[in-house]
């Protein structure tokens, strides 16, 4: 097959049948617009995005649940519970305890006050977390354990409070109304990051009352108010993490007189992203048929191309015939006619990806986080999202592109074209067409 | 023109059999997508049962304490203080305290009760007031009798109102005030015991905009309302004309300053709009995705046919020459193939919902209603019913599914219809 020869064809052919050729490309554009804006709000959520780079291997623990008899008990996890369990374990490479994000009243000197995110954590936070600072440092673990009022804010709004970030560093802001010292400034990441999101990190031990039990159930002092985030070298230390915190949670209950279980919910980041939600009440409810409805995404478009091509093929019959006539096996005209129809879909799929990229750009506000339960956006909702180049043009999203021409131009064309070629060489000649 | 109809469809028979397929294939994800849609907007666009549209929602808060700081007393003056000081603005037409039990709280409180004629558990929401008369006034909830505010006041914390709907289910055909809502509880009910006396029944409220039909107690309980323990706020209502937002915008000026009293100082300051649509966010997002794959599919469907009737275009306009020069006018052309389309839809839908009633019958959408299989009883629906919830949609699909055929094959017609009849006896 020659390149030019076969280009040139395609040119000659669009123009030749301008209405066919802007709805094959519209069809293919349309359909490749709606594909990869769906997968482009899957991937700013699971794709490693700043600060949040260990994606692949971070889980939650969020809850632990306390059985006996039928009464049951669940809650965040309690400072018994990271001493107990958490703390000496070998099988976790880092973990940080944290409060969800919350808004905070900030006052500055001499304006009015305004709300802003954040979130009670530990200094092991920015371990997990790659935040970068671009002042200061985080507050240290003697800060952390003596409960001293520090905080870590973003450069946003070290720059709306003091104009310049690198002087915001040793000062005071009142947050909820109590003075706070600032130690250290971090370049700001983005809402859809909402896991780890917020403008001022302030220490979990000023909060209170998180890490204590709960007197009213049995093994109550295992439960508070704190998540856990943990982050795992690969798959099996994780699992061997579990294993490890089945068997001392066995241990524990072991020989209890009320019988009681004790359970927990360890998620995967990835899962917590596709499915939004721990039980089937909630958005994980939805994705069920949306997976379902997404795997016949493409094969209607194939469908609604493959009418087109079977109806441009009878036009082409005679064409063809000749070309056989000469010599031309079916399989080169076949990968002929699939190159020109290829030619076409890669356009119709540039154009769809560039619509996919404005419509999330546009719409970006509410579109990336369409599949999240807005409970967990509650304080970052009003917040303007920020999309970044890391989250638009990745490698594998144009690989996906490709991938999804070639699977549509497969599905589309090739049995059409090999239907058309069933016909005698004469009596396709003698169609009158 | 019908035997005409079939015998164009059958001649075009190979185009036709990928169209149909596709037809059939949109029919039943139309139904999968667009169910839910359907039931999501008709529960969106419900009656909320009280008047939402003037209320404004002001969270309060306390100042970081010391030890040496006030007690509860003062903060409960405190608080009061500031309910006076922002009801007394000539644009605040009524005033009550909250805390997490409310019309669009994020919050809520349940309870539930056996009933013995079904062992039934019959769950239901409840509501904590501090001031019964004044939350009714404040919400626009009011007697179902009356018309009007509630004008029984609770004289213990036992006494309660109820919904509509809760009474219907309880005491159905009977007036429940004066009775205890546990006589109606499987174990044995002593009137000397503490129970819960109904003193009055007020019409349906939504609690939450995610929920459809909520069962309601209104309770008073006025020590639920210390702000060192729940999330008290102020609830105003506006007058009518006032502008909500500019309200709004005009109290949020220094408001904390403005206001403070003692520890306590107001922020947040939200229209119930705003809040409606902060929880009715991820059935929003639902609906939304739902009718995008829905629109997405069915736009498919205008290529396919536009395309497959434009592709038509050069073989056809000598059929049509023909039909012309015989006296047909190019309405009756286009009618014929309008028709053809409008067959296609209506055997694709026969078969599509065929399908999807064998094999996704259960999947049909269902309201979201706290205790939806219980109050289906009292307060039916027409999407509670299998038949008509899937005659309503299946009718509603293909109503949808003839007007995107019918646009699909209009102009590609119209452009077939307008052959000379000389030109294609010509070509003949």
């Amino acid at each position: 097959m020659q390149l030019r020869t076969s280009l040139k064809q395609v040119w000659i052919d669009a123009k030749s049948a301008p209405a066919y050729t802007a709805l094959y490309i519209g069809g293919v554009a349309f359909a490749v617009a709606f594909t990869m804006v769906t997968a482009l709000i899957f991937y700013v959520h699971i794709a490693p995005i700043y600060p949040e780079y260990k994606r692949a291997n971070t889980s939650y623990l969020n809850q632990v649940r306390v059985f006996w008899g039928d009464h049951g008990f669940g809650s965040g996890i309690g400072k018994a519970f990271v001493e107990d369990f958490l703390e000496k374990s070998e099988n976790c490479e880092t973990y940080t305890l944290s409060d969800m994000t919350r808004t905070a009243d900030i006052q500055p000197v001499g304006g009015d006050y305004f709300q802003t995110s954040a979130k009670y954590t530990d200094p092991a936070f920015f371990k997990a977390y790659a935040y970068e600072f671009v002042a200061g440092k985080p507050f240290d673990q003697a800060d952390y354990d003596s409960g001293l009022r520090r905080a870590v804010v973003s450069d946003k709004l070290a720059k709306k409070l003091y104009g310049d970030p690198a002087v915001a560093v040793g000062k005071e802001l009142p947050i909820d109304f109590a003075p706070t010292k600032i130690v250290g400034v971090v370049r700001e990441g983005s809402t859809i990051c909402f896991d780890s999101y917020a403008q001022v990190f302030l220490p979990l031990t000023l909060k209170g009352g998180q890490g204590y039990g709960m007197n009213n159930a049995p093994f109550g002092q295992y439960m508070g108010g704190m998540k856990g985030t943990l982050i795992f070298k690969d798959k099996a230390q994780r699992e061997a993490f579990e294993e490890e915190l089945n068997e001392k949670i066995n241990r524990v209950t072991a020989g209890d007189t009320l019988n009681c279980t004790m359970t927990y919910d360890l998620q995967t980041h990835i899962s917590k992203a596709l499915l939004s939600d721990d039980d089937d009440s909630g958005m994980s409810a939805l994705l069920r048929p949306a997976i379902l409805v997404l795997l016949v995404l493409l094969i209607i478009p194939a469908i609604n191309i493959g009418g087109m091509i079977s109806g441009q093929m009878d036009r082409r019959v005679a064409e063809v015939a000749v070309r056989r006539s000469f010599g031309a096996t079916k399989d080169s005209i076949t990968s002929q006619i699939l190159f020109e129809n290829l030619v076409l879909t890669i356009v119709g799929g540039i154009l769809g990806l560039v619509v996919a990229w404005l419509v999330v750009t546009i719409g970006r506000q509410w579109i990336l986080n369409l599949f999240i339960n807005s409970w967990y956006l509650e304080s970052v909702s009003d917040i303007p999202v920020e999309l970044t180049s890391e989250m638009l043009f990745a490698p594998s999203l144009f690989l996906l592109l490709l991938l999804i021409c070639l699977l549509l131009n497969m599905l589309s064309a090739y049995l059409p074209i090999r239907l058309s070629l069933r016909g005698q060489i004469v009596k396709s000649i003698n169609q009158k067409r | 023109m019908f035997k005409m109809i079939f015998q164009n469809l059958r001649s075009h028979r190979r185009t036709y059999f990928w169209l149909l397929l596709e037809l059939v294939l949109v029919a039943c994800v139309a139904w999968l997508t667009l169910d839910p849609a359907i039931v999501s907007l008709y529960s969106m666009s419900a009656d909320k049962g009280y008047d939402y549209d003037r209320l404004v929602k002001i969270s309060l808060a306390k100042l970081p304490v010391s030890e040496s700081d006030g007690d509860d007393a003062d903060d409960s003056a405190d608080v009061a203080r500031i309910l006076a000081r922002l009801t007394e603005d000539e644009r605040v037409e009524a005033s009550v305290l909250v805390n997490y039990t409310h019309p669009e709280s994020g919050g809520m409180q349940t309870n539930g009760i056996a009933t013995d004629n079904e062992e039934v558990y019959f769950g239901y929401m409840v509501i904590l007031m501090a001031d019964a008369q004044r939350f009714f006034k404040t919400f626009g909830i009011y007697d179902v009798n009356t018309g009007d505010v509630p004008v029984t006041v609770p004289s213990s914390t036992s006494d309660v109102f109820i919904s509509q709907m809760l009474a219907d289910y309880l005491f159905p055909g009977e007036n429940p005030v004066g009775h205890y809502m546990e006589e109606k509880s499987t174990k044995d009910f002593d009137p000397a015991k503490d129970n819960q006396r109904i003193i009055g029944v007020v019409r349906d409220a939504v609690y939450r905009s995610d929920y459809l039909r909520t069962p309601i107690v209104y309770k008073y309980s006025p020590s639920d309302f210390n702000i060192n323990y729940s999330n008290v706020s102020i609830v105003l209502r506006l007058k009518p004309g006032v502008d909500v937002d500019k309200y709004i915008g005009d109290i949020a000026k220094g408001m904390t300053h403005r206001f403070m009293t003692g520890k306590i100082y107001p922020k947040e300051p939200r229209s119930f709009n705003h809040l409606i649509k902060q929880y009715s966010r991820d059935i929003n997002n639902k609906v939304f995705i739902y009718v995008s794959v829905a629109i997405f599919f069915l736009i498919n469907v205008l290529f396919g046919i536009a395309g497959s009737f434009y592709l038509q275009t050069r073989r056809r306009s000598e059929d049509t020459g023909i039909m012309r020069t015989f006296g047909a006018t190019p309405r009756f052309i286009v009618a014929e193939m309008l028709g053809e389309g409008f067959v296609l839809v209506t055997l694709a839908c026969v078969i599509g919902f065929t399908l999807f009633a064998i094999f996704g019958i259960d999947t049909m959408a269902t309201t979201p209603s706290f205790n939806g299989d219980a109050i289906a009883s009292v307060k039916p629906l027409w999407c509670d019913s299998k038949l008509s919830h899937f005659a309503i949609v299946s009718i509603a699909i293909y109503v949808i599914m003839l007007i995107v055929v019918a646009i699909g094959i209009y102009i590609p017609a119209r452009n077939i219809s307008r052959v000379n009849p000389i030109d294609a006896l010509r070509e003949e």
